[in-house]
């Protein structure tokens, strides 16, 4: 696939005729066989109106969250390889897709025209370092199975949502790998893109994705958490929000900060701001107004936050780093 | 610091080439090595001592195997051949300090030493001091210290052995001994190798099939070269140097389909000492330099992974006889090292010095020494590490022995410096430890028997874990433990004598508690569970029957169930037996050997995924000649 492919399809007919745009990825594209890790000041990475969070720790070269990757080498097990996913490519013999490393939870935050809106669904695979662990074992993880080969495990990735705060009830569960058949040949793990439908999980301001895994000791989980995920499709919302414009730019300072951070906007709309723990963790809410706002950090925890404002028609999202 | 430390280090060995210098000729008897060993054995110490005749029965097995079978450490091994720690008193691997001649052996990247490189045939005496001793040996020695010896034989003229074994999973296992000596010089060039293919067959359950190990192959090759030198009856100068390469393959566990892993460790270790007996004095100087190189290659994954290390070590020792019931010993220990891997951002250097001083009063059997250390790690000073040991008998076959000790561990230089989750900030552990004993002694004209018993307490803090921390992506070191170990140690032997031959049996039952008591999130720990790896119960036996020119041996062991990081494994029991002729004709003499390991055919682990092998054999033959 190209670039960003924004599609308008007619849909909904319930609540009027409303676009989709389906964040393929392709306008990440670091390259034949790269990866974009290290979304920097930016936080993450946005591609139609989802922002993926990345928490890139400079000092050591560790990360979780989300990278952008066009890895194609799905033969090669281990760490070293952990950016590929089993495919060797994206959905649909596309180049790029997104994958995770969910240390302990990942989220896509929707934004602009899609935020507050129904997501649809996305396509879902397993990344190759996870495949080969599940399917031979290491010296740290287990072959599923286990020794004799009749161990129930499972590799199960669990979608929620978030709405105003709120986490969602509703949930979708995907099997990445499910070995409790009583007839261990229809034991399978997930090797090919799989399109997951989300729409059960309803109006949606994010996605927390968590994952569970049979392979666990006093270390938690053993398999190593990643996934991957290509051509996610949400859905405008009838009364459209957009990406906060250039022209009216947003400034945050100081950042890092060890207590106050101040929010200077070039107008005074009513605007919620949300507070969001990289990982996924909604943290608090306010109604703000006028041009220069304060938000109080001092008794968070050091790390990175991120920032989320919607005056109901446009939407941004800024990392922040408490020291 | 680097610049201090060498100029330090220089000084120390100016100093006592001086010494030597200035040193009038004392025509003193000649004094076999043994000290005044304030620091190398105070009252209240429990120690168990393999010496050379019970070293040879075990001459073709590494310490690691030894220690499995024998004596009250428990070996944590991966399998034959394979990575082995210990833990004594339910300490971690780190806290075990390991001492060859003096010089502390453990990896400074690790913290640890891996007993399946040190190899019997290599070592003189071996003896395993039960108990922390933090002021005697400095960082490690929390649970117990192992010491290995190497002798002078003065006055044997020439020895040469030549030892040859064949064994089950394709074990082979050459060793040469040639010792050497007159009344002025001795020497001893050992040279060994091993090898084994380690392919052995395990099941799963008994009706599923037979798996065979893969990847598991081992070759070890190595020398030791020892020169010693009386050039006065009251002076003796030391050189030892040992060269070692082992090649390992790294099994894929139960649960893994491959493995492709491979480990290469090579070091040199060499050690000069000096050592000179006054009419009440013994003034001592050593100094020793470890290179150390380590690959571990996986294929599979693509990784190559590369460390070294070099330490210099140098030390200063006086001990004096003030009077007849007083001893008094004062150790000025400096230790360099320099580390380089992939792993850290630069090469890791440490300079640390540390002076112990130990007072001993007598009084008839009563014995009671106060010693103390206090070390500086890369200028900065850690806590003053008290030691207080008493011993003493409170009747004709009564004796009592106890110790009140601070000891500690240094942060290893991966814990500090590996990227990620290395942490500079980390603390030493650090904890006291107390123990009291009783020992019995009866001895007849043809019996001997002696019973002990010791009870110890021992408190860790700033024990260091490596876990996830929420909000990381990477594991990172911390000092997040606490840990009580405490137990009870019995020992039994019994030795009775006949016109041919005589029984000797050794036995022993352990029973250690070592739990956490702070509940931990990462690694997942609940406060008051058992450490893992370390079982509550322990008991082991050896009974040797020696008639005329044969013995035979027969050794069980019985390891409690343990907590795994995974799963929790079953308690197992081991028998081995060994046999043995020998016959010595004239100037020469042959022995020939067999040993079943695992005689009963026991399905056991001592590590999770780890299968380990059934029934083995082994047929040796050793001859020598003396002249």
């Amino acid at each position: 696939m190209k670039s960003t492919i924004t599609l308008f399809f007619a849909l909904l007919i319930s609540v009027g005729l409303c676009a989709q745009t389906t964040a393929t990825f392709e306008v990440l594209n670091p390259g034949p066989n790269a990866h974009l890790n290290d979304a920097g000041v930016d936080g993450g990475f946005m591609d139609g109106n989802i922002f993926l969070p990345n928490d890139f720790n400079d000092e050591f070269g560790s990360w979780s969250g989300w990278a952008i990757s066009t890895a194609t080498d799905n033969q090669t097990p281990g760490y070293l390889n952990q950016y590929s996913s089993i495919t060797g490519r994206g959905q649909d013999g596309s180049e790029t897709y997104a994958i995770s490393y969910v240390s302990p939870q990942s989220t896509i935050y929707l934004t602009g025209a899609a935020a507050g809106g129904v997501v649809e669904g996305l396509y879902l695979t397993n990344s190759t370092f996870a495949y080969y662990s599940m399917l031979e074992g290491d010296g740290f993880t287990k072959k599923f199975g286990g020794e004799t080969g009749d161990d129930p495990d499972i590799f199960l990735l669990t979608i929620k949502k978030y709405l105003n705060g709120e986490v969602g009830t509703d949930s979708v569960d995907f099997y990445l790998a499910d070995y409790r058949f009583e007839d261990n040949s229809q034991d399978y793990i997930v090797n090919e893109w799989t399109y997951v439908d989300l729409r059960i999980l309803g109006n949606a301001d994010s996605l927390l994705f968590t994952m569970a895994s049979t392979d666990t000791g006093v270390h938690g989980i053993n398999t190593p958490t990643y996934f991957c995920v290509d051509n996610l499709t949400t859905t405008d919302m009838p009364t459209a929000t957009e990406e906060w414009s250039q022209e009216k730019p947003v400034n945050l300072f100081p950042n890092p900060t060890r207590d106050l951070l101040t929010v200077e906007r070039s107008d005074v709309t009513k605007t919620t701001m949300s507070l969001w723990s990289l990982d996924g963790q909604f943290i608090r809410q306010e109604v703000w107004s006028g041009e220069r706002n304060t938000l109080d950090m001092a008794k968070l925890a050091p790390g990175m936050y991120l920032l989320k404002l919607n005056d109901g028609e446009r939407s941004i999202v800024r990392k922040i780093v408490k020291k | 610091m680097c610049r201090t430390g060498c100029l330090l280090f220089v000084g120390i060995l100016l100093s006592h080439f001086v010494v030597a210098q200035i040193d009038t000729v004392l025509q003193l008897p000649a004094v076999e090595v043994a000290g005044i060993r304030l620091r190398t054995l105070p009252p209240g110490e429990g120690v168990e001592t393999w010496d050379s005749a019970r070293l040879e029965m075990a001459a073709y097995r590494n310490t690691a195997e030894l220690l499995s079978r024998e004596g009250g450490v428990f070996i944590k091994s991966y399998g034959i051949g394979s990575s082995a720690t210990s833990s004594i008193r339910g300490g971690s691997a780190g806290q075990t300090s390991v001492v060859w001649n003096g010089l502390p052996l453990q990896s400074p990247m690790l913290g640890q030493l891996d007993l399946s490189l040190l190899p019997v045939a290599f070592v003189d005496q071996l003896s395993v001091r039960y108990g922390g001793n933090g002021a005697s040996w400095g960082s490690g020695a929390i649970g117990g210290v192992i010491t290995i010896d190497n002798t002078a034989k003065y006055g044997i003229g020439h020895k040469v052995d030549l030892y040859s074994a064949l064994g089950s999973f394709g074990r082979w296992d050459e060793q040469l001994k040639w010792q050497y000596g007159n009344t002025k010089f001795a020497g001893a060039t050992r040279i060994f190798h091993q090898q084994a293919t380690n392919d052995f067959a395990y099941r799963i359950r008994p009706d599923l099939p037979e798996k065979r190990q893969d990847n598991a192959a081992i070759r070890q090759s190595g020398v030791l070269q020892e020169l010693y030198w009386k050039n006065r009856p009251n002076q003796e100068l030391s050189l030892q140097l040992w060269g070692q390469l082992a090649a390992r393959e790294i099994p894929p566990t139960s649960t893994q389909s491959r493995s492709e892993a491979f480990q290469k460790d090579e070091f040199v270790r060499s050690a000069v000492h000096w050592k000179r007996h006054g009419r009440n004095s013994i003034i001592q100087a050593r100094t020793g330099l470890f290179l150390e190189n380590m690959n571990y290659q996986d294929k599979q994954i693509g990784e190559d992974s590369k460390s070294h290390f070099w330490t210099l070590m140098g030390e200063l020792d006086g001990q004096w006889q003030l009077k007849k019931q007083r001893k008094f010993q004062l150790v000025i220990n400096q230790i360099y090292t320099r580390a380089v891997t992939d792993g850290y951002q630069e090469p890791a250097a440490q300079y640390r010095i540390s002076l112990f001083g130990a007072f001993q009063q007598n009084l008839g059997s009563w014995k009671a020494q106060l010693s103390a250390r206090q070390e500086l790690v890369g200028g900065k000073l850690v806590a003053l590490m008290p030691h207080l040991g008493l011993e003493g008998k409170l009747g004709p076959w009564l004796t009592i022995k106890g110790k009140l000790a601070r000891n500690y561990r240094l942060p290893s230089l991966n814990d500090l410096y590996w990227r990620p989750g290395g942490n500079r900030d980390l603390l030493a552990e650090h904890g006291w430890s107390k123990e009291l004993g009783f020992s019995t002694h009866w001895k007849s004209e043809s019996h001997q028997l002696t019973y002990g018993v010791t009870g110890f307490s021992r408190r860790i803090h700033n024990w260091i874990l490596w876990s996830l921390k929420t909000g990381d992506a990477f594991w990172s070191a911390s000092n997040i433990a606490e840990v009580w170990s405490r137990g009870i140690e019995q020992r039994l032997n019994y030795k009775m004598s006949y016109a041919n031959g005589c029984w000797q049996l050794s036995a022993g039952y352990d029973f250690t508690l070592s739990t956490n008591e702070k509940a931990i999130q990462n690694p997942k720990i609940d406060a008051g569970a058992q450490l893992f790896y370390v079982p509550k119960h322990q008991a082991f036996a050896s009974l040797i029957w020696y008639w005329k020119k044969w013995n035979l041996a027969y050794q069980h062991r019985y390891t409690g169930p343990v907590t795994a990081l995974n799963d929790s494994l079953k308690g197992y029991q081991v028998g081995n037996w060994q046999m043995q002729y020998s016959h010595t004709y004239k100037r020469y003499s042959a022995s020939i050997f067999l040993q079943i390991d695992n005689s009963w055919n026991a399905n056991y682990r001592i590590v999770e995924r780890r299968p380990m092998p059934g029934r083995s054999f082994e047929v040796g033959v050793r001859v020598g000649v003396r002249g």
